[in-house]
């Protein structure tokens, strides 16, 4: 879960059981303030009916009974009983009413003067009536029709309000979190499309105390030191280049006039090309870590676009001219979108660099100088496989094939470094392609390069 | 005698560049800062100049530039230890026509400087343009129209078009056409060959009603307006 739905989800359930708990108390005071009121309505017709008949003579039973039967209070559906202190009824409001009674009610009574409890859908107010002369006990039954629907008008209500409050306040909630964080989530996305081709990149800040263009402002000037640092990585890659560079040539140079040289003789000449063909593997490394330190492994984006074939035949072109003695066979196989298919976005001298690599250890691990290509498109996508025919690697060999300074059994006697496929591999991850090492016979080594369009 | 101005800082490498081009019948000139060359450019009329970037006083492309105010024409060949592609495109900005990483062989200096010395001799050819049909193909400049509208061709296909074109409606071979397309170097088989046929006809012919690339079965291409 986003730290974004977090913040929402926990405001938003914290007011949602607030407003539940508030609902509740309002529901569970104003439930006891009903009853409370209802007790106090009945204690006053329980008194008032006694006081009717035992102190009132000109009252009598059957006078009580029309009065109650014509009072406002039967639409309580009202019933009174009355008893003497010998637990007698003397009076009774309803013929056919009943209300359910026993002599330890009464007893009850005498003792704590009041009772109120509740029997079914009514409830039952019992008192005790003490006079100079004689004790009488009432008990008044009634169910609250007016307060049990208010209580209920209030119950739905409250439900009401609270399922469209919740429900707004989830809302506003989830939205105010969105609107207040989109400035973090703008920052986000402008810091993962940051890489080390686009180190200038600022993300915008506002002038404010707002922590988020806090951060942002602090991250930009981290960024601009993380720029700073890497420009100063990058000059100082170029000025160890060339005060690298220049001793080598020098030595070169050196070298190649003396080898031309015809006042040299033979055997000193053939002592000079040794120290030349060191030299040149030096200048190779030399320029082979510059490479790899320059490179790294993840997919960048190129702008420029160019067709395989062609970086094929330029860097074939290019090899020609150091090794003239290699041979290349090159064969692509028709379908009807390769055309399109043939074209990929990079860069071309990094391409080219790994195609001249990938064909110069063709040509030099095989038994006729010669490499083989193959262009194809499988399911939209193309390959290049190639391959010569020569020893081929074993199983461990295989496993650390693109490690750094990793020479196989077929390199004994042969020049080189073992750094040509790492950078290879470099290079393409670079481009989106990947390369795999396949070895379909015991004579036959292929390696087969798979651009991703 | 081909006269060279070189400007290196390196008094060795200077020596020793300066001793090769002698010795394979150039006359060379050494400075060692930018300013000098200069004043030395105006003393003397070189054929080419050899640049480093690195040196004293007005480095290799701020000279190249002035140099370049001067004379549009003379050709010049940087030398130098940065290899970048973005240093390369600099130094083309600034005017140089060629640009050489070091360290170097000297056979690629010999062969780049000839290269670069033949240009300048070898007055500008008057285009050289085939037409067939709306087909219009300038050899010169590369470029190929159909019906005036430019049609982008790699180099392999432009090449191929213009084998046919030169074969003024003959029919080719596939072998023919494979021992000029390709190099000595390079061996491909016939299926390559009537893959760049296709992509040629997908962009010459395709969105017109007169076909111009044809196929002779059994014998190979031709290509020549068919009514």
């Amino acid at each position: 879960m986003t730290l974004k739905n977090k913040i929402s989800f926990l405001i938003s359930l914290v007011f949602s059981i607030l407003f539940a708990i508030a609902a509740f108390i309002i529901f569970y005071l104003f439930s006891n303030f009903r009853k409370v009121e209802f007790e106090s309505r009945l204690k006053e017709k329980a008194f008032s009916s006694i006081k009717l008949l035992v102190e009132v003579a000109q009252v009598d039973r059957q006078l009580l009974k029309i009065i109650d039967q014509n009072s406002i209070n039967k639409l309580y559906d009202e019933k009174t009983l009355i008893f003497d202190s010998s637990y007698q009824l003397i009076y009774s409001s309803l013929d056919d009413a009943k209300i359910k009674w026993n002599v330890d009610d009464l007893k009850y009574l005498k003792v704590n003067k009041t009772f109120f409890k509740k029997e079914n859908k009514y409830e039952v107010y019992g008192v005790f009536y003490d006079t100079n002369y004689k004790d009488y006990y009432a008990l008044i039954s009634a169910s609250d029709d007016y307060g049990k629907r208010k209580l209920e008008y209030l119950f739905y209500t409250l439900l009401t309000t609270y399922i469209v409050f919740t429900g707004l306040c989830w809302f506003i909630t989830f939205y105010s979190v969105k609107r207040l964080l989109l400035p973090l989530d703008n920052f986000h996305s402008k810091i993962k499309s940051i890489n080390e081709n686009n180190l200038d990149t600022r993300v915008e800040v506002k002038q404010s105390n707002n922590e988020i263009d806090l951060l942002g402002s602090e991250f930009n000037q981290m960024l601009q030191r993380i720029d700073l640092s890497y420009q100063k990585q990058k000059e100082f890659t170029a000025q160890a280049s060339h005060e690298l560079r220049t001793p080598v040539a020098r030595v070169t140079s050196q070298l190649e006039n003396r080898i031309l040289d015809k006042q040299i003789d033979q055997k000193q000449q053939g002592f000079l090309k040794t120290i030349l063909n060191d030299v040149n593997q030096i200048t190779e490394l030399i320029s082979s870590l510059l490479l790899l330190s320059k490179l790294n492994d993840k997919s960048s984006q190129f702008n420029n676009t160019y067709r395989i074939d062609e970086l094929i035949y330029a860097s074939i072109d290019r090899l020609h001219k150091s090794h003239p003695e290699f041979r290349i066979k090159f064969n692509i196989e028709f379908s009807e979108e390769l055309d399109t298919v043939l074209e990929v976005k990079g860069s071309k001298s990094l391409l080219e660099i790994a195609i001249i690599n990938l064909l110069k250890n063709a040509c030099v691990y095989s038994n006729n100088n010669q490499a083989n290509i193959l262009i194809n498109q499988i399911n939209s996508r193309l390959t290049v496989a190639i391959s010569n025919d020569g020893k081929t690697l074993n199983a461990v060999e295989q496993q650390n094939l693109f490690q750094p300074f990793m020479r196989g059994a077929n390199a004994k006697g042969k020049a080189g470094l073992g750094l040509g496929l790492r950078i290879v591999q470099r290079i393409l991850n670079q481009h989106g392609a990947s390369i795999i090492y396949h070895t379909p016979d015991e004579q036959t080594n292929i390696f087969i390069i798979t651009f991703s369009h | 005698m081909m006269q060279i101005l070189l400007l290196e800082d390196d008094f060795t490498l200077s020596a020793e560049i300066k001793l090769f081009l002698e010795n394979n019948a150039y006359q060379c000139d050494c400075v060692y800062d930018g300013s000098l060359l200069l004043k030395q450019y105006n003393l003397k009329k070189y054929d080419l100049l050899i640049l480093d970037i690195n040196v004293p006083g007005i480095n290799g492309l701020q000279v190249c530039n002035s140099i370049r105010e001067l004379d549009k024409h003379i050709p010049i060949l940087m030398l130098t230890a940065f290899g970048e592609i973005e240093d390369k495109l600099t130094a083309f900005n600034n005017g140089a026509d060629d640009y050489l990483v070091k360290p170097f062989h000297f056979d690629e200096l010999l062969m780049r400087s000839k290269s670069l010395l033949r240009r300048k001799i070898t007055p500008q050819a008057a285009d050289d343009i085939i037409s067939v049909d709306d087909l219009v193909i300038n050899l010169t400049e590369l470029q190929v129209s159909r019906n005036n509208n430019a049609i982008n061709l790699t180099p392999k296909e432009f090449k191929l078009l213009a084998i046919l074109a030169k074969a003024n409606g003959r029919v080719l071979s596939k072998s023919q056409i494979a021992a000029e397309l390709w190099d000595y170097h390079i061996e491909t088989n016939q299926n390559t060959i009537e893959v760049y046929i296709n992509f040629l006809r997908k962009k010459i012919d395709r969105d017109s009603e007169i076909k111009l690339i044809h196929t002779k079965v059994g014998y190979g291409y031709y290509l020549k307006a068919a009514y």
